[in-house]
């Protein structure tokens, strides 16, 4: 019985070797030569056809029709992405992401010196405007303490006046 | 008319029509609740089924008559019906949420009428359920809604309105001869009947060369309807073979050719539903052989196998559905590596893979002694070797060629994934279930065998017979290595029996169209300028008569302009007729 069940395996295994190989020579060698197209190949050849047609009734007609007419969109081969190309996109948004966060971080910076700038001129202005008014209360004759605001400074050269 | 007893009440527990109800009503509820109301259906229709006795009998009677049989319940029909209900909550569960209103209701339909087809207690209630079948799944590959899918449905429309009219004929004329009970036809051989139902059922059972439809319009449906589509119409048309061709032996011849021709076509394919499409046609093939032996062991082996392939293909579907989903991809020669970033769905489509090649411990081991078991016992030799070469196409094409460069081969260096959405999780709830139950019936055959509808004594699992397939296995696996450059598709398109009437039908109705057209303008143009031939001369009789001094009298006119003088004429008798008949009557 073992022997039956060893010649069995043995017989088995060479019947699924041998007809492994019969189906690959069938299926990758034999049958791609006359079954196997182009992926578009019943809309490329029904396109033909169809602009056939159209070139014969146009032939004798008094009014020319045009594809669109005719409803007959020859459609644009939209080729899948490669990998090449998602890597490209893939690039070409980190440059653009890249070139944002420059022009962003710049203008952080020169936000912030407009900044500084406004500040600095704010504080001179105020500074040049208090010796103006300290300059008009030594014209008038006020004697200007040491350590004055230049709201007490108006306030002196008011009473001045007044 | 309907009969209301209590038996009659539990009778018109018709998974069917139960499924179809629900199908119809999911149309009229918000998505919240048309969701959940879609996934109770076919646990409706499950349960349904436990409740019908055997052997019980719905009829709806038109006069004395016409007697529509609704239901027959016998074990061949409980079998079919049981695996129809684990494959539809199995795709209820699979596609809950990504179908829309109009897919899900129409899926419930059609599984609803596929499971009426198998209910079916007469000629009249199969093709009328089959026919809806045909119409409704139209939809399920329309509604990806591209071009191709559109197209893919007209095709898929026009074929089975064709087979469906051949079926209905057929049927038909047996009606009118021998009744409407669904039975074995091999007594009426060579009859037009005969030949007019088998021709109707090849177009949904696949058998070349009607086959095309199925791997032209399985890959053009939504992710949902694949699993559909690819479990019901042709397993509901093994059924109808079962019943009415049982034991006709040029089956065997038929359904072998049929197997290595789809497992050929499957081994070249390189859009995987394209490949899965036609290895159900080599799936196909091998259950009808069965069929072909007849006999207990044939009944029970093309049962199991149908039963087992439901199963499995539905799973194998499901993977690719998955993988489609998340990477928006279905062509080999674009995926690879799969099984790191989707280790799930390539765990189950290894074990679905394995158990369609028939490994041992997997429900397709289980299935396929059963069949060899009626080849052998048939003693036809070369069926037996031609059949297990179609195994080993199997092993080829999808065991190792999608688990090797899909999932576990090595990656190309450039193709990362990119994930375009992540499934949802009742794809894989649904995918896992189904795999389970494929190795809960390879670890269980006898229970699975006790579901069969005829007895039978057979262990699967002997030691010869399990280092038989292991053999077969590696075998079959050795040369795919040896070739594995040239195992790898190429992304072209193989042509198939569909050319026949995809290019040369087509030219013919072209041009046929071109010359109708051109014949009925020209009839059109001819009626036209007769029709005005004829009122301009009964306005203007004076057209009629063509000299000179007509002329004048064409031409006479008060106001230097053309005057009517046929509607003159009118206008005078008419008047004066009026006149006449008012003075007549007040006189």
């Amino acid at each position: 019985m073992e022997q039956a069940v060893l010649i069995g395996v043995v017989e088995y295994f060479g019947i699924a070797f041998a007809s492994a190989i019969v189906l690959i020579l069938i299926s990758k060698f034999i049958l791609p030569i006359i079954i196997r197209k182009p992926v578009d190949y019943y809309h490329a050849t029904e396109l033909e056809e169809d602009i056939k047609l159209v070139d014969k009734i146009n032939k004798n007609a008094s009014e020319k029709y045009s594809l669109e007419d005719l409803d007959i969109v020859t459609e644009p081969k939209e080729l899948p992405l490669t990998r090449e190309d998602f890597n490209q996109i893939e690039q070409m948004m980190e440059d653009v992401y890249d070139e944002m966060e420059t022009d962003i971080e710049n203008e952080l910076v020169r936000a912030h010196a407009l900044e500084q700038i406004s500040k600095t001129t704010e504080k001179s202005l105020m500074k040049r405007r208090k010796l103006e008014l300290i300059s008009l209360a030594e014209d008038i004759e006020i004697s200007v303490p040491d350590k004055v605001t230049k709201a007490e400074l108006v306030q002196l050269i008011k009473n001045k006046k007044d | 008319m309907l009969e209301i007893t209590k038996e009659a009440l539990l009778n018109m527990m018709h998974p069917g029509l139960i499924m179809m109800f629900f199908g119809i009503a999911s149309l009229f509820l918000p998505d919240y609740l048309r969701k959940p109301f879609t996934l109770l259906a076919p646990i409706l229709a499950t349960w349904s089924l436990f409740l019908i006795p055997l052997d019980s009998n719905l009829k709806y009677s038109i006069g004395k008559f016409f007697t529509i049989k609704l239901i027959y319940l016998d074990d061949l029909a409980y079998a079919f019906m049981l695996a129809f209900c684990v494959i539809a909550v199995l795709a209820g569960i699979y596609s809950y949420g990504t179908q829309a209103k109009l897919e899900s209701a129409m899926s419930l339909i059609y599984v609803g009428s596929m499971m009426s087809v198998v209910l079916a207690g007469g000629c009249i209630s199969l093709i009328v359920f089959w026919e809806i079948a045909a119409i409704v799944s139209t939809y399920l590959i329309y509604a990806k809604h591209t071009l191709k899918s559109r197209r893919a449905a007209f095709r898929y429309l026009l074929m089975h309105a064709f087979g469906g009219n051949i079926f209905l004929v057929g049927l038909l004329l047996y009606v009118f001869s021998y009744g409407n009970n669904i039975e074995n036809i091999m007594h009426t051989y060579g009859q037009p009947s005969f030949w007019l139902i088998l021709i109707g059922v090849s177009v949904n059972a696949a058998i070349p060369p009607l086959n095309s439809w199925l791997s032209d319009a399985y890959p053009e449906s939504t992710v949902g309807g694949a699993v559909y589509l690819g479990s019901f119409t042709t397993k509901a048309a093994m059924y109808v073979m079962l019943r009415m061709f049982a034991g006709w032996e040029a089956l065997l011849w038929v359904g072998v050719i049929m197997a290595i021709y789809g497992a050929c076509m499957a081994i070249m394919e390189n859009d995987i539903r394209r490949l899965l499409s036609y290895h159900i046609v080599s799936q196909l093939g091998m259950i009808i052989v069965a069929i072909g032996c007849g006999g207990a062991m044939g009944v029970d082996g093309a049962t199991a196998h149908a039963i087992t392939n439901i199963i499995f293909k539905g799973t194998l579907l499901m993977g690719a559905g998955i993988i489609i989903y998340s990477t928006g991809k279905s062509k080999i020669t674009e995926l690879s590596g799969l099984s790191k970033k989707m280790p799930i769905t390539a765990a189950c489509f290894l074990i679905s893979s394995l158990a369609i090649a028939g490994l041992p411990g997997l429900s397709g081991f289980v299935s396929k002694a059963l069949i060899t078991s009626a080849v052998a016992a048939t003693g036809n030799r070369v069926v037996g070797l031609l059949l297990t070469m179609a195994g080993v196409g199997t092993i080829l094409s999808i065991t190792l060629k999608i688990n090797y460069y899909v999932f576990f081969g090595v990656p190309e260096k450039n193709m990362e994934l990119i994930e375009i959405q992540k499934p949802p999780k009742t794809m894989f709830i649904a995918m896992i279930l189904g795999t389970a139950i494929s190795i809960g019936i390879g670890l269980l055959p006898q229970h699975f065998y006790n579901l069969l509808p005829e007895p039978i004594i057979l262990n699967p699992y002997t030691i010869g017979h399990v280092l038989e397939y292991i053999a077969i296995f590696i075998g079959g696996s050795i040369p795919f290595f040896l070739f594995l450059e040239k195992m790898m598709p190429h992304d072209e398109y193989t042509l198939d029996f569909d050319w026949l009437y995809r290019k040369q039908l087509n030219a013919m109705v072209t041009w046929l169209s071109l010359i109708l057209v051109r014949t009925f303008t020209w009839v059109e143009t001819k009626i036209a300028s007769g029709v005005t031939y004829v009122a301009r001369r009964l306005n203007n009789p004076y057209l009629l008569i063509n000299d000179r001094s007509s002329e004048k009298l064409k031409h006479f006119s008060f106001e230097n302009e053309d005057m009517p003088i046929g509607q003159a004429i009118f206008a005078i008798i008419f008047a004066l007729t009026t006149m006449i008949v008012v003075a007549t009557i007040i006189v």
